[in-house]
């Protein structure tokens, strides 16, 4: 499920039901539907979860709904896939699909399942939910380490924890949205990111955006230290205006995504070091609310402290440098 | 009855609609292009515009600033603006819109207009201009600010007289919103202050603002029927 299809959540989830069939999203359409649905997979994708890429890659079909194909969202061509989009030019894309659907999604979605048979498969069912168990429990032992440095997935898991179901979530680029993409469970959150430009400092000018518009949700902006830095100087921007944002900062003094690339090249490490910045003390001096983290237990408690404040307010979380995953 | 040739969707049909046009655009208050494009912008909604001011688009910030139901919000630097501009598009299916100065604060923008253009989100970005009479001569602050959105914008003009300030701005919206894109509208100092002439100005048949104007040919000059 793509962003085309975002507005169409009730519509996904009664066909989805009605087939027994398991959801993915790209990472764009991310919180579209309830991630703690029990067909829901997460994001699709190299940001993505175990259980959407095992299941996707063993289908037998694939609906893809309102998507533009991204490379990183990558949908496999070999499997057999009904597209459905209203804008011609996405239809078969990347690559030639089966049956192409020219419609607008919302009028379509009702016809299709005035169509449908009821499907069940016991068998295929036991096989999504034994994959999502395998991933809880990874995810579990991602996040059960009490001793620093925090890792990405903590963090993660104690912004899920204590954010509001209805609030703005505005992601930047780099490590942090990969740990947002991927760990966080959306419930009813917007999510705001920075698709196919993918450049950083999106999180936080997407935050004033968000909050400026919508003064009564809560606004949070996912970063890391690479991207904020870009931006930073307009952190004031939501202090001069009163706006009570919370940043969640990932710093762990690295571009640590261009680590990773350099990893896959067969490159060293280079020109990947960021200076360390006390960004607490920033905001502080911004005029806004600075919050330090350090140990993985001090977490739920500094972020729902930011959340609560009505200032503009920044937890500046000293992250592990190196990507782990468990 | 007279034919009329009007740039435009509406065709008037009868000589009396003219008249009124006519008589209407006597009563018609005059305005500066900045003042009526920032009312046009009033009345296709927009509600905020961010950006920096500067000297070459001081006319419409200031008009913003007298303007009741749009709020200019501040940044420390047009990427953000522009970043701000895309999200707000993306987050409630509206266009985004941001306004900088010629020259630097243009070129500023463009990371964040391409974040809009590839997501598909509606922004409209107004930028100043030096004036027309310095544009050519290498002067302070003038960049070919037409070639510079040409590859981020579906839509990229420059208004280079009052005449066509209202239309253009309409189209310059049509753009973003109908092609969910970015449109780029540039506005050389000199004319924000110039006068739009009231003929220019027309008003919808019970709606209070043009929301879509045309300049109709002067009755005078269509050749009557024999």
């Amino acid at each position: 499920m793509g962003y085309g299809a975002r507005n169409q959540r009730n519509a996904l989830l009664k066909i989805a039901e009605k087939l027994g069939a398991p959801i993915a999203t790209t990472y764009k359409a991310k919180g579209i539907i309830p991630e703690d649905h029990r067909l829901a997979l997460g994001v699709m994708g190299s940001v993505g979860t175990d259980p959407a890429k095992r299941i996707v890659y063993g289908a037998d079909l694939l609906i893809v709904i309102g998507s533009s194909y991204s490379d990183l969202t990558s949908i496999p061509s070999f499997i057999k896939q009904v597209q459905i989009d209203h804008d011609p030019m996405m239809l078969g894309r990347k690559f030639p699909v089966q049956v192409r659907l020219l419609a607008d999604i919302g009028t379509l979605l009702p016809t299709l399942d005035n169509r449908l048979e009821e499907k069940h498969n016991d068998e295929y069912s036991g096989q999504v939910a034994d994959i999502k168990t395998q991933w809880e429990r990874k995810k579990h032992d991602e996040i059960s380490s009490s001793t620093p440095p925090i890792r990405g997935p903590q963090a993660m898991h104690a912004l899920q924890e204590t954010v509001d179901s209805d609030a703005i979530i505005a992601n930047d680029v780099g490590d942090n949205s990969l740990w947002f993409a991927r760990n966080f469970v959306a419930t009813d959150q917007r999510i705001l990111i920075s698709g196919y430009v993918a450049s950083m400092g999106f999180g936080l000018p997407a935050a004033l955006a968000a909050q400026l518009t919508y003064p009564d949700k809560q606004v949070i902006c996912t970063t890391g230290d690479g991207g904020f830095t870009m931006v930073m100087g307009d952190f004031v921007t939501a202090v001069a205006n009163n706006l009570p944002i919370t940043v969640i900062l990932l710093d762990n003094a690295k571009l640590a995504m261009i680590e990773t690339e350099q990893d896959e090249a067969g490159v060293p490490h280079f020109a990947t070091n960021l200076q360390k910045i006390d960004f607490a003390e920033y905001a502080n001096s911004c005029g806004g609310e600075g919050f330090k983290v350090e140990k993985p237990g001090e977490l739920k408690s500094a972020i729902q402290k930011a959340l609560a404040s009505d200032r503009a307010t920044l937890v500046d979380i000293t992250t592990d440098p190196r990507r782990r995953w468990a | 009855m007279a034919p009329c040739t009007l740039r435009g969707v509406r065709v008037m049909t009868t000589d009396e609609t003219i008249l009124t046009s006519d008589e209407r655009a006597k009563s018609e208050p005059e305005r500066l292009v900045a003042e009526i494009m920032v009312e046009q912008l009033e009345a296709w909604g927009v509600k905020q515009v961010y950006g920096i001011p500067g000297e070459t688009s001081l006319q419409i910030v200031d008009a913003i600033r007298r303007s009741k139901a749009i709020r200019f919000v501040l940044v420390r630097h047009e990427e953000v603006a522009a970043f701000m501009a895309s999200a707000y598009a993306k987050l409630t299916d509206e266009m985004g819109v941001c306004l900088t100065i010629a020259g630097p604060g243009a070129t500023n923008l463009i990371t964040g207009l391409y974040d809009a253009k590839m997501d598909h989100a509606p922004v409209l970005a107004l930028t100043g201009q030096v004036g027309l009479q310095f544009l050519g001569l290498g002067s302070f602050q003038e960049i070919d600010q037409h070639a510079l959105f040409e590859a981020v914008s579906n839509f990229n003009e420059v208004i280079d007289s009052p005449e066509q300030a209202i239309e253009l701005l309409a189209i310059a919206m049509k753009h973003a919103i109908v092609e969910r894109g970015v449109a780029h509208l540039g506005v050389p100092a000199n004319v924000q202050v110039l006068t739009v002439p009231a003929i220019c100005v027309s008003k919808q048949r019970g709606a209070d603002f043009p929301t879509y104007a045309f300049c109709p040919v002067p009755s005078s000059s269509i050749p009557q029927q024999r």
